[in-house]
């Protein structure tokens, strides 16, 4: 299969690529440190000196939007690798060999479906406390059941390709079959899921923070900046205005590029 | 009912005919378009909009943020219920606006030589809203309620220094010998040792007096009844015409509960609320705005803002760590910036509005001073102090003010946010280096902010959340309760303030000032500093029609 990226697959690809560099430069960009207080005056609105404003601490809002948008990327970008190799692996295992190792684990997944996947992620988080690696295993938790099922039949359909089973007549063993046969032929597939994955769980995080089990202060992040901000949303539209922008813009380019690859994916499987 | 692509087909047909639908049974055919669908939708949006009635100048709107807990006496511990108490019930004694005690249902009082009896004559006029007149049952029966086991109240220890307090709690009586009824007006409180802040404590909506008759109802005697609560929505007060302190001027209270404050101030822009307390972010706006600069109240609350250490944590035990840690704060700058016009300055423990002006001088910043003091007693700059505080929106940017100042001499602060019963968990736990806290006054009397937070009989849980632990200042608290006189216990206050200072085991940071706002159609409404203070009696609405 040949990937090809029309218009919008083109501009979210672009857009993902601009985040990411923002988000690497963020050191670099902008004179501003994110924890720098200034304790003067009111919130100052965006100007040349601060792009995006200060928050009443004088802090300035670029650079902590930069370096919140580094935060969440980073996090959202691990947790879909890893939710997509917990997925891959595990939707791999039970398409293929089918009977009970099927049945358990799809009635897992089952399981995990069931619940609302805020919800369990908040539970994860209330268990652990904020931070990090909380953000990660309650992602990876919430987010591996979907793409395993998703996964799991498309395996099902490569195993009963003709390949497949004359590979394993000859006598090759699984592990060879799963690794040369079955997983490139995944590839595309797992290649069209990370982006929305991706966009899942920005989402999450910054909705995650939003509600106060982000990274504690004083790192900013994207969904606690907007949470304060909405509080001084006649004062300082600004304070929750950027780091909006940041999260729609995060999500849009994400999901362009998702959709254009996915166009890709159902052209490949027509012909 | 079938979609179809284009238009939104609610198809109901003659029985037989036509597939089942939820609306078979109907001899009708509805063909909804979707304007036509839209259109319904905006009526039916409109039409809600229209359920509210239309403001008349009789009801005063008003709001909570969240439902009030509890309507009973015994059991209020919460700011909102100890406003609707003030207003369904009375109590003995009440304070006016600048703090006097002044009389309510006890036409007036006696205390003994040695402190220890207090004789209330009562008022013989005044009517519950079931019909009987108060007599002195009536008080005797609502102490003991308070008092009771099998209530449970958290509130009990009001009447702990009454004579008999324990054997009622143990149940070996079947009344608390100490209160004793005189005649069908007069009754008497005997005290076990003279207590000085009993008066105030009987203001406290937890004394308020019902009927003897009540039942599960709670009849009071106070200026609104409540008419109906429909929970986590609204709650109606109508007015007493019977009050015995004159009938209030506005015909009913409608307290409506809305938790967001940005739809607290919109409503209010729009005149459905007749009063807010500005929400902390939007004071600067109204303060600018020339339409309603003028409408803006503001009120001292009884409270201390403190950051309290651990000093029972090995880093924070030396009290001049702790010194060296205040003084690394600059105060001044954080209420100059942060809480500007939302708070003010407070030199010891005791917040100014309990109490004249002392001569305490508080700590003053010298950060470089306090990393010497920091060094010079090996602190340990290397571990990180957890500041713990509860998920309040007004101290949030607080303690991140707080942990960038003392990152400023070199100690390192990591912000633990917790949601209300954890954080009350965690600090009966002690798991915590510093803490941000307020302690609002239950009863208006600088004893208070000294007995709770300072005595060593009350940590953990009651109060004492920094473990100070000082037999000296635990007995000077003793003597100022005992105390009568109020020069003797202005002394004392002074000589334990100053001690506490001294050793540092909080850092009093302000005094919060609530900022009420009101529609300039409100005439008569004198701010109270009690939360329980106000029974809007002379407030009423002058609406001038167009």
């Amino acid at each position: 299969m040949k990937l090809k990226l029309d218009t919008s697959g083109l501009i979210g690809l672009l857009g993902i690529i601009l985040l990411f560099l923002l988000a690497l430069g963020a050191p670099f960009i902008g004179q501003h440190s994110p924890f720098k207080m200034n304790l003067v005056s009111e919130p100052q609105g965006p100007s040349i000196q601060h792009l995006f404003g200060t928050d009443p601490l004088g802090r300035d809002l670029f650079a902590r939007t930069l370096y919140a948008l580094r935060h969440s990327l980073f996090i959202s970008a691990v947790a879909s690798l890893l939710t997509l190799g917990l997925g891959a692996f595990l939707g791999m295992l039970s398409g293929y060999f089918r009977g009970v190792i099927d049945l358990g684990l799809m009635g897992l997944i089952d399981c995990m479906l069931a619940f609302p996947t805020l919800l369990l992620t908040l539970a994860v988080c209330a268990v652990l406390g904020p931070g990090n690696r909380t953000l990660l295993i309650s992602l990876v938790i919430s987010g591996w059941a979907g793409s395993a099922r998703i996964i799991r039949s498309h395996v099902q359909s490569i195993r009963s390709k003709e390949f497949v089973i004359s590979s394993l007549l000859l006598g090759a063993s699984h592990t060879h079959v799963l690794k040369k046969h079955i997983f490139p032929h995944c590839l595309p597939l797992l290649c069209v899921l990370l982006p929305t994955l991706l966009g899942t769980n920005l989402l999450s995080e910054c909705s995650l923070s939003f509600l106060g089990f982000g990274l504690p202060p004083p790192h900013p992040t994207l969904g606690k900046m907007v949470y304060e901000g909405a509080r001084y949303f006649r004062l300082a539209p600004w304070w929750s205005f950027f780091p909006g922008l940041v999260i729609a813009l995060g999500i849009l380019s994400v999901n362009l590029l998702g959709d254009s690859l996915r166009k890709n994916l159902q052209g490949d499987t027509h012909d | 009912m079938r979609l179809k692509n284009k238009s939104w087909k609610l198809e109901v047909g003659s029985w037989m005919q036509k597939p089942r639908t939820f609306f078979s049974f109907l001899p009708l055919t509805f063909n909804l378009q979707p304007p036509t669908f839209f259109l319904i939708s905006l009526c039916i949006l409109f039409l809600h909009g229209c359920s509210r009635p239309i403001d008349d100048s009789k009801t005063l709107n008003l709001y909570f943020d969240a439902d009030p807990i509890t309507l009973d006496p015994a059991l209020i511990t919460d700011v909102r219920s100890g406003k609707l108490a003030a207003l369904l019930y009375d109590t003995l004694l009440q304070y006016d606006e600048k703090l006097t005690l002044i009389s309510s249902l006890a036409k007036s009082w006696k205390i003994s030589k040695d402190g220890k009896v207090y004789t209330f004559l009562l008022r013989s006029d005044v009517p519950f809203s079931n019909g009987r007149f108060l007599k002195a049952r009536d008080v005797r029966f609502s102490l003991e309620r308070l008092a009771s086991p099998s209530n449970q109240s958290p509130r009990a220890w009001i009447l702990s220094h009454v004579q008999g307090f324990q054997e009622f709690q143990e149940k070996k009586n079947k009344h608390i010998c100490g209160i004793r009824i005189l005649n069908s007006h007069k009754i008497k409180i005997v005290l076990q040792r003279p207590f000085s802040p009993f008066l105030s404590m009987l203001t406290m909506p937890n004394a308020s007096i019902i009927s003897r008759q009540s039942g599960q109802a709670f009849i009071g005697s106070g200026p609104f009844r409540l008419a109906h609560w429909r929970h986590d929505y609204e709650m109606v007060l109508k007015k007493n015409p019977n009050y015995f302190q004159g009938a209030p001027e506005i015909k009913q209270i409608c307290f409506r509960i809305i938790k967001e404050t940005l739809f607290v101030s919109s409503e209010f822009r729009r005149g459905h609320l007749d009063m807010i307390e500005v929400p902390g972010p939007e004071l600067s706006l109204y303060l600018k705005d020339p339409q309603w600069e003028n409408h803006l109240v503001f009120q001292e609350n009884p409270n201390l803002y403190y950051l309290g250490f651990n000093c029972r944590q090995e880093a924070l035990q030396k009290s001049e760590i702790r010194k060296a840690i205040a003084t690394a704060i600059d105060l001044p700058l954080l209420l100059e910036t942060l809480k500007k016009n939302k708070a003010s300055r407070i030199n010891g423990p005791i917040p100014s509005l309990l109490e004249d002006p002392s001569p305490l001088q508080p700590l003053s910043y010298h950060p470089d001073l306090a990393r010497e003091i920091l060094i010079q007693n090996h602190f340990n700059f290397d571990r990180p102090l957890t500041l713990l505080q509860s998920s309040n929106e007004e101290t949030l940017e607080l303690s991140e003010a707080l942990q960038f100042m003392l990152q400023a001499i070199g100690v390192q602060v990591k912000i633990v946010e917790k949601e209300w019963s954890s954080f009350k968990s965690s600090l009966n736990q002690g798991d915590f280096d510093l803490f941000l806290i307020s302690w609002w006054a239950d009863y208006p009397d600088g004893e208070n902010f000294l007995y709770p937070l300072f005595h060593s009989s009350n940590w953990p849980s009651g109060g004492n959340y920094t473990g100070f632990s000082n037999l000296e200042i635990d007995s000077l608290i003793e003597k100022l309760q005992n105390s009568s006189s109020s020069n003797e216990q202005r002394k004392i206050s002074d000589t334990i303030q100053e001690k506490i200072l001294d050793e540092s085991p909080l850092v009093p940071l302000y005094s919060s000032r609530t900022c009420l706002l009101e529609q300039p159609w409100i005439k008569g409404y004198t701010p109270h500093p009690l939360y329980n203070g106000n029974k809007y009696l002379h407030i009423s609405k002058e609406i001038s029609s167009p």
